[in-house]
């Protein structure tokens, strides 16, 4: 039987690491994602199983996020996406498999509360860090990275890609998700942007 | 070179000379100078040509008004014109040249036109070039554009980048000076988040340049201190060399930073300039004023420079014009410019006041009542005329004539959402009108405040006015002293003479051009504006707007405030097209999208098409072929003998789901989708509202209440959006959840007669793939190489025995080489998008170039698949009398009958024996290909009664290419019509 291993959003068997000045660009592929839709005229429920799964009623909408450890035991990111919408994220190993590792476990957590949609390959994530991290967003993105929160995130398009912004720590430290498949233009405008400060 | 005309003081960098070239000659300078400054400390006072008459012009002011010192600045491919003397900060090793001049500034022929004069005024063109018509274009327009002109364009490619960007603040203040500083600073102190930009490299303003005193200090010192206690400010940012060129809707401001202008070249990966976008809650402009000149014959002369243009240079820059200046004016700043002159050495030679009451002056003799009604010297000023009060006559030497009609505040960024300024009398200029854009506030002399204490107090007021609206408390503070000097002014706008007096010296518009203008009928604002160009050339007429409607309102008999004026809009200066553009050239004009196999298709060396944002492979060229229709060849007999794979990961995938989700596709798709079993695709026809054909796709039943959608690649976001307006405005009610998935799934189309033997070493053994447990159309979750997630589908496009594999993307490059390596027994194929074209066309199965907005259901032979039985959209707009007309338009096949004739598409359809003519068009082609398989030329296409002329001969003619071919109308299934190989 032939093996399959995975590649990163960039092409590599590894992910992409850049240092650029004082930031630090990272490509990071091990994580799982998942988007959960409440379903018409389940919301009771819905917040019920919202706060089994994540020990916390979801994020208001605008731009909320969670994180923290939930009772599903791991490192859980939630991110208003959309009215009643949310993306979850949670780290996996290299060669686990994402669907199963996520979606699935959601889908039951949820039941007919909510649809599930694996999206652990639809997105590419790089992390930025460091302190020139807003002077470079500010050259990428409308968001007002300036004054976001730990834990903030927003939807922003980045050069006509339509990404994710998250801030993982106030001004130094953001994830980014862009679309899988524009990963190389993705990066090359992040590293433009770093590169020109 | 010495710097002659260099002065002692100044608030330039002795201890950094710098060089620079100006037509090739050498001068020196100072960090702090600008281009502008330089030259006249050189003693340089002729800088450009102008743009009618190739008048010899020099500086008029010391900021970005500037409407004749523009040159060309740098070499090469870095050339760029038009760029303002006044404003380009000197750096070392700057070569400049000056423009629109031949074969010399000095010595131009092109002033020939100057002699003309008379010929050339208001209308010229419209007047002359009438006749004859078609010369416009050829002849006239070609030389005119020569003759009168502003510099050229360097015609490489720039080689810089240009950065956009964004930022979000409480309160944008435009403008450093007295007004803004103050505004600032409460504002800073406030705890308001502060962005303070302006076009000056040097923060202050007009303190900068005169010798008014500030909380004891100078003027240009308070100012630095106060910049530096706001850049210590963690919630105020100071953006020097910044101009705010536009007020847009909702607080948004654009701004140019100009980073690398005063370096030699940007470093690399740097930006030369950054255009942003800054989200302001509110706004404070506090953008100054300008200064007026006054009009009088041959008042262009180069040395004939605004009273406070005069100042900057002298205070500011160490630079005077001459060494003997004297002062036309009609307020009290002449005045004062005299005091400033005397004080730094230069011999004041007279102080011409057009008032009556004129006061006295210690440093010069002081002409009251008096006006300057000519200029003479050669490439420069040497001498004016005067008028004195009693009549007489009078001459003057000088090599500078300092101007004072009065200051015009910078209204222009209140104007931005049309708004309307005011007149206000007793200052004699425009100020903002009431109804300026929302959130923006104006301070200072921006708004007739002219004073410094007025300037600095009415900062404070309107940030604590604007922060209020915030709800940010900001408490006023305690003001530094400095004048507050009312004004005094007499309105007087132009000297009676017989020359020409200029109003608009970028544009060479005088005064008796608006006299012709009204002498025309061309009196409204708006067409004077327009007969005469006053106004129309890159400054936007701040330098002569108010003298020209001022002319006009004397010969209507009108007021200025009846009279009116003619408004702003961005950009404030002139911007490059570049900053616009941002990194968004080239090869980065869009982000690229790749598919899942990219890398290793680039390995076999595959040639690439856009399709969309996506780079798929076109073919994959094998050692010895030549041509790229013998890799395509190849590559389609290969796959209909035995099996070929192909990425088709760019295919949109739409995931639904929910309870409604049946009812929500059932209505999307025009055939019936309410029936599909769990685990079967069904092919699907989208329309448009109004009846036509939007797309087409594959739809799978994944669960009850779960479907996969698949649209054309090109169509995937309008699918998506279509589908959501569905979801959010036709039918709220259903329980749907949409989600776009197609990144998600590196999908692979195996296609062939072996294409079930490959999968099935791939796909794991409990999945049985037979033709009974997995017929055509069925689709189902599977598990591959032993345990990994997949979904398969039993659909073709190719009109082979095909299936689609799905996999995560993250497994995608290893899938495609799982599938060569499985595929190898069977001589396994790649396919790029030619092959798969020539696969589909040779089927007849429709795609994008026939789905061209214009087709209907029925031309495609379609009409059984807009169901009678239920509601869908487009169903009712599909039966409009016209679109299901018997002589419609017909999908058919076309066979190229000669053996060399050629197909193309875009070929329109006339019978065998008709003319080429449109009255003959019958339809056209809108794909074709040579068929391997048929060893001819085909293609697909549409023509009216189609399904009824199967045998005729017609030709196909492509008069734009030159190409034509006959061929016979055939059924569009060339292959297989009966589909007897999908379900084998």
């Amino acid at each position: 039987m032939i093996k399959l291993t995975t590649t990163t959003p960039l092409g590599g068997t590894v992910a992409r690491d850049d240092q650029i000045g004082t930031l630090r660009i990272t490509e990071w592929p091990n994580t799982a994602l998942a988007s959960v839709t409440m379903r018409k005229g389940k919301s009771v429920t819905f917040r019920r199983a919202a706060l089994d799964a994540f020990g916390a009623e979801p994020p208001a909408g605008g731009a909320g996020m969670l994180l923290g450890a939930g009772s599903a035991s791991d490192h859980i990111a939630v991110i208003w996406m959309g009215p009643d919408q949310y993306l979850v994220e949670t780290e996996i190993e290299a060669e686990q498999n994402a669907s199963i590792s996520l979606a699935s476990r959601l889908a039951e957590r949820f039941a007919q509360s909510a649809s599930i949609t694996d999206q652990s390959d639809a997105w590419v994530r790089f992390d930025i860090e460091g302190d020139d991290c807003v002077a470079m967003l500010e050259r990428l993105s409308a968001a007002d990275s300036r004054t976001m929160k730990t834990c903030d995130a927003v939807r922003t398009p980045i050069h006509h890609m339509g990404c994710i912004l998250v801030c993982r720590a106030t001004k130094t430290r953001f994830s980014i998700f862009g679309p899988r498949s524009s990963a190389l233009s993705l990066h090359h405008a992040l590293t433009s942007a770093a590169a020109s400060l | 070179m010495t710097q002659v005309n260099r002065l002692d003081g100044g608030y330039i960098d002795r201890n950094t000379p710098l060089s620079f070239t100006f037509d090739g000659r050498q001068f020196d300078g100072f960090s702090g100078d600008t281009l502008a400054s330089a030259l006249l400390a050189n003693n340089v006072r002729l800088m450009g040509r102008s743009f009618k008459y190739h008048r010899p012009r020099g500086p008029i002011s010391a900021g970005s008004e500037e409407p004749n010192a523009l040159v060309e600045l740098r070499e090469g491919a870095r050339r760029e014109p038009n760029i303002k003397a006044t404003t380009a900060e000197l750096y070392d090793g700057m070569i400049a040249a000056s423009q629109n001049r031949w074969p010399s500034l000095g010595f131009d022929l092109m002033s020939i036109n100057d002699h003309f004069s008379a010929f050339l005024g208001a209308g010229f063109y419209y007047k002359t070039f009438m006749w004859p018509k078609s010369f416009w274009e050829r002849v006239y327009e070609p030389i005119i554009r020569r003759a009168a002109g502003l510099g050229a364009l360097s015609g490489e490619e720039d080689p810089d980048l240009y950065d956009r960007g964004f930022r979000h603040c409480d309160l944008l203040i435009i403008g450093a000076g007295p007004a803004g500083l103050s505004a600032a600073l409460t504002a800073g102190r406030a705890g308001a988040e502060v962005i303070l930009v302006d076009e000056d490299f040097r923060a202050g303003g007009r303190l900068n340049s005169e010798t008014i005193a500030v909380s004891n200090m100078a003027g240009a010192e308070w100012a630095r201190g106060v910049a530096a206690e706001l850049n210590s400010m963690q919630n105020v940012r100071i953006m020097p060399r910044s101009t705010a060129i536009g007020t847009f809707d909702h607080g948004v401001y654009s701004v140019l930073e100009r980073v690398g202008d005063h370096l030699i070249e940007p470093g690399a990966g740097k930006p030369r300039q950054i255009l942003w976008r800054v989200y302001a809650r509110r706004a404070l402009l506090c953008a100054g004023a300008t200064e007026r000149m006054i009009a009088f014959d041959n008042n262009d002369r180069p040395g004939i420079i605004q009273a406070g243009a005069v100042r900057s240079y002298v205070n500011r820059f160490a630079a005077t014009p001459a060494s003997r200046i004297a002062i036309f004016t009609n307020n009290d700043d002449g005045h004062r410019t005299a005091v400033d002159l005397a004080a730094a050495g230069i011999d004041v030679s007279a102080i011409i006041d057009s008032r009556d009451d004129a006061p006295k002056n210690d440093v010069a003799e002081v002409f009251a009542g008096s006006v300057v009604n000519n200029s003479s010297g050669r490439l420069g000023l040497s001498q004016i005329s005067l008028r004195l009060a009693g009549g007489q006559h009078r001459k003057i030497e000088c090599g500078a004539l300092a101007v004072s009609g009065g200051w015009n505040p910078n209204v222009h960024l209140t104007c931005h959402h049309r708004g309307r300024p005011q007149w206000q009398d007793d200052i004699a200029a425009f100020i903002p009108g009431e109804n300026g854009p929302a959130g923006q506030h104006v301070a200072g002399a921006a708004r007739g405040i002219f004073s410094t204490h007025g300037a600095l107090a009415d900062g404070q007021n309107q940030a604590v006015i604007a922060l209020t609206e915030l709800g940010i408390k900001a408490a006023a503070q305690k003001l530094p002293e400095a004048e507050d000097q009312p004004v005094n002014i007499k309105a007087m706008w132009h000297v009676g003479g017989t020359k020409r007096a200029w109003l608009d010296q970028q544009n060479d518009v005088t005064v008796k051009d608006v006299k012709l203008a009204h002498m025309e009928n061309f009196r409204s604002v708006e067409h004077m504006k327009r007969y005469t160009t006053l106004g129309m050339a890159t400054d936007q007429g701040r330098n002569s707007n108010v003298l020209g409607l001022s002319i006009m309102a004397e010969m209507t008999g009108k007021t200025i405030a009846e009279t009116g004026t003619t408004i702003y809009r961005p950009p404030y200066s002139p911007t490059a097209i570049g900053a616009f553009a941002g990194r968004s050239t080239g090869t980065d004009f869009r982000p690229t999208r790749l598919t899942p196999s990219h890398h290793w298709a680039v390995e076999q060396g595959a040639e690439f098409v856009e399709v969309g944002s996506w780079l798929r492979a076109q073919w994959f060229q094998r050692e010895g072929e030549t041509e790229w229709r013998q890799s395509v060849d190849r590559e389609v007999l290969a796959t209909r003998q035995s099996v070929g794979v192909c990425d088709v990961s760019t295919l949109g995938k739409i995931d639904i789901q929910g309870s409604g989700a049946t009812e929500l596709i059932n209505l999307a798709y025009s055939n019936g989708f309410a029936k599909l079993a769990v685990g079967k695709t069904r092919y699907g026809l989208m329309l448009r509202e109004d009846g036509m054909v939007m797309d087409d796709g594959t739809t799978a039943r994944l669960g009850e209440t779960h479907y996969l959608m698949t649209t054309t690649t090109a169509n995937a976001v309008g699918v998506y959006r279509h589908l959501e307006f569905i979801r959010q405005c036709l039918r709220p009610d259903l329980d749907v959840a949409l989600i776009s998935a197609t990144d998600s799934w590196a999908q692979f189309a195996v296609a062939g007669p072996n294409s079930r033997r490959v999968l099935q070493q791939i796909i794991d053994p409990e999945f049985d793939i037979s033709n009974e447990a997995f017929p055509f159309m069925a689709c189902g979750d599977v598990t591959v190489c032993g345990g990994l997630a997949a979904r398969l589908f039993r659909i073709s496009f190719s009109g082979e025995l095909g299936y689609e594999i799905a996999v995560p993307s993250r497994y995608g490059d290893a899938m495609i080489r799982a599938l060569m390596q499985a595929g190898e027994p069977f001589d396994i194929t790649p396919y790029g998008t030619e092959a798969l074209g020539v696969m589909r066309i040779e089927k007849g199965h429709v795609t994008g170039s026939e789905l061209n907005g214009t087709i209907t259901a029925r031309n495609l032979g379609m009409e059984k698949m807009v169901s009678g039985v239920k509601d869908s959209i487009g169903a009712v707009l599909a039966g409009r009398e016209a679109l299901v007309a018997e002589d419609g338009l017909r999908l058919v096949g076309l066979r190229a009958i000669d053996e060399n004739g050629t197909i193309t598409s875009g070929s329109h359809l006339f019978a065998d024996d008709a003319p080429v003519v449109s009255a003959h068009d019958q339809g056209y082609v809108t794909s074709a290909c040579y068929s391997p398989h048929l060893g001819s030329s085909i293609g697909l296409g549409f023509i009216r009664h189609g399904a009824q002329r199967y045998g005729e001969i017609i030709q196909a003619r492509n008069p734009l290419e030159g190409r034509s071919a006959r061929a016979e109308i055939v059924s569009p299934h060339f292959i297989d019509p009966e589909g007897g190989r999908l379900r084998d």
